[in-house]
C-alpha cells in the first residue's frame, strides 16, 4: 500500500464513520468528533518525543512530528470502539463498559500499528525503544509493550472525551 | 529524605483536611492518584526522577512520592475552585482548576530541577531549548505540556467521580 493511499484511506474511513453515526441517530456527531480530536491531540502533544511519524506527505503534518492524518486514525479507533461497545452492551453501566473500551481499542490498534510500522510511517524514538524488551506481538512487528501502552493511552483519552462530551 | 517526608506529611494533612470537609475526598484522591500514575508510567521515558531515597520508587524511576505530590496539587486546586466558585459551570471549573494547577506545577518543576530531583534526557532538553519562552523564562512547550497532562488527568478524575457518583462539590462549613 503506498503512503498516499494510506492517507486517503484514513480520511475516507473517518468521513464514512461520521456519516454512519449521523445517519444512525447519533446526536452532535461533529462536536463529538471535535472533542475526540482534542483528546487525542492533547495526548500527542505530550508524547510527541516518544515516536517518529515519517514518510507521510507534508500536508499530513500539523507541526513537527504530529500528523493530523494519524490523529484521524486514532479517532477512527476510538469511535469504532464506542460504536462496538455501546452498540453491543447498551445496558451495561459506564464504569464496566470502560474496561471493554480498553480491550476493544487495543484489539483494533494492534493491526493498525502493525500496518503503519510496516509502511515505515511509524518508528519509535531511542528514548522509548531503549525501554523495550525486544519481544514482538506474534505475527506483527509491533513491540509487545504496545499491549500495555494502548490501554494506558485509552484510559486517559476516553475519560477526557466522555467527560467533555457530557459537560460541554 | 526531607523532601520525601515533607510530601508524605503534606499528603496526610491534605487528606485529613479534605476528609473533614467531604467524606468522599479520599476516594477522589485515590482516583486522581491512579490517573497521575497512569500518566507517569506512560511518559517515564521523557524524564527522570533522581536522588530520592530508594523506598520512594515504585518501578524504574517512577516515584510514588512524586505521584502523591502531583495528586496533592491537583486535588487542592480542584477543592480551591469548588470552594471559591461553586456556581461556576463544570467547564469553567475545569479550566480554572487547570490554570491554577499549571501555576503550581511550573513553580514546583522549577524547584525540582534546581534541587536535581528532576532531570530530562538530552533529546528533550534540546527540544525545549529550540522553542520560544514566555516572558523569556517559561519554555512554551512546558506550559502546553502541563496543560495537556493536567487536562487529561483532571478529566480522568471527573469521569470516575461521575461513574461512582462521588460528590466533591459539597463541603462542610462552606457558607451558603
Amino acid at each position: 500500500m503506498n503512503i498516499l493511499l494510506f492517507e486517503l484511506l484514513v480520511i475516507l474511513v473517518t468521513v464514512g464513520i461520521l456519516v454512519y453515526m449521523s445517519k444512525s441517530g447519533h446526536k452532535t456527531v461533529m462536536k463529538k468528533f471535535g472533542l475526540m480530536l482534542v483528546a487525542i491531540f492533547l495526548f500527542q502533544i505530550m508524547s510527541e518525543p516518544m515516536w517518529v511519524n515519517s514518510k507521510l506527505h507534508s500536508w499530513a503534518y500539523l507541526y513537527g512530528n504530529v500528523s493530523w492524518v494519524l490523529t484521524f486514525g486514532w479517532a477512527i479507533i476510538f469511535l469504532l470502539t464506542f460504536l462496538i461497545v455501546d452498540g453491543g452492551f447498551k445496558k451495561m453501566p459506564e464504569k464496566n463498559k470502560f474496561w471493554l473500551y480498553l480491550l476493544v481499542a487495543t484489539i483494533i490498534t494492534v493491526p493498525a500499528e502493525s500496518l503503519i510500522i510496516k509502511l515505515g510511517i511509524r518508528s519509535y524514538a531511542d528514548i522509548l525503544s531503549q525501554t523495550f524488551s525486544g519481544l514482538m506481538i506474534p505475527l506483527t512487528q509491533v513491540p509487545i509493550e504496545v499491549l500495555i501502552a494502548v490501554p494506558m493511552i485509552s484510559a486517559l483519552i476516553i475519560p477526557f472525551y466522555k467527560y467533555m462530551a457530557k459537560e460541554y | 529524605m526531607i523532601f520525601e517526608i515533607a510530601i508524605i506529611v503534606v499528603t496526610l494533612a491534605l487528606l485529613l483536611f479534605l476528609h473533614s470537609k467531604n467524606k468522599d475526598s479520599w476516594k477522589v484522591y485515590l482516583i486522581t492518584a491512579v490517573g497521575v500514575l497512569l500518566f507517569e508510567y506512560f511518559t517515564q521515558a521523557l524524564w527522570f526522577n533522581q536522588n530520592l531515597e530508594s523506598w520512594a520508587y515504585l518501578y524504574l524511576d517512577i516515584s510514588w512520592i512524586m505521584t502523591l505530590m502531583w495528586t496533592n496539587v491537583i486535588l487542592f486546586s480542584i477543592f480551591f475552585v469548588e470552594s471559591l466558585r461553586p456556581k461556576f459551570s463544570e467547564v469553567k471549573k475545569f479550566f480554572t482548576s487547570i490554570g491554577i494547577i499549571t501555576l503550581f506545577v511550573l513553580a514546583i518543576e522549577w524547584i525540582l530541577i534546581r534541587t536535581n530531583i528532576r532531570g530530562y534526557p538530552e533529546v528533550i532538553l534540546e527540544l525545549y531549548e529550540t522553542l520560544p519562552r514566555l516572558f523569556g523564562i517559561v519554555p512554551l512547550k512546558e506550559l502546553i505540556y502541563v496543560f495537556a497532562f493536567m487536562s487529561l488527568v483532571v478529566a480522568f478524575t471527573r469521569y470516575w467521580q461521575s461513574n461512582y457518583n462521588l460528590k466533591f462539590d459539597k463541603f462542610k462549613g462552606r457558607k451558603k
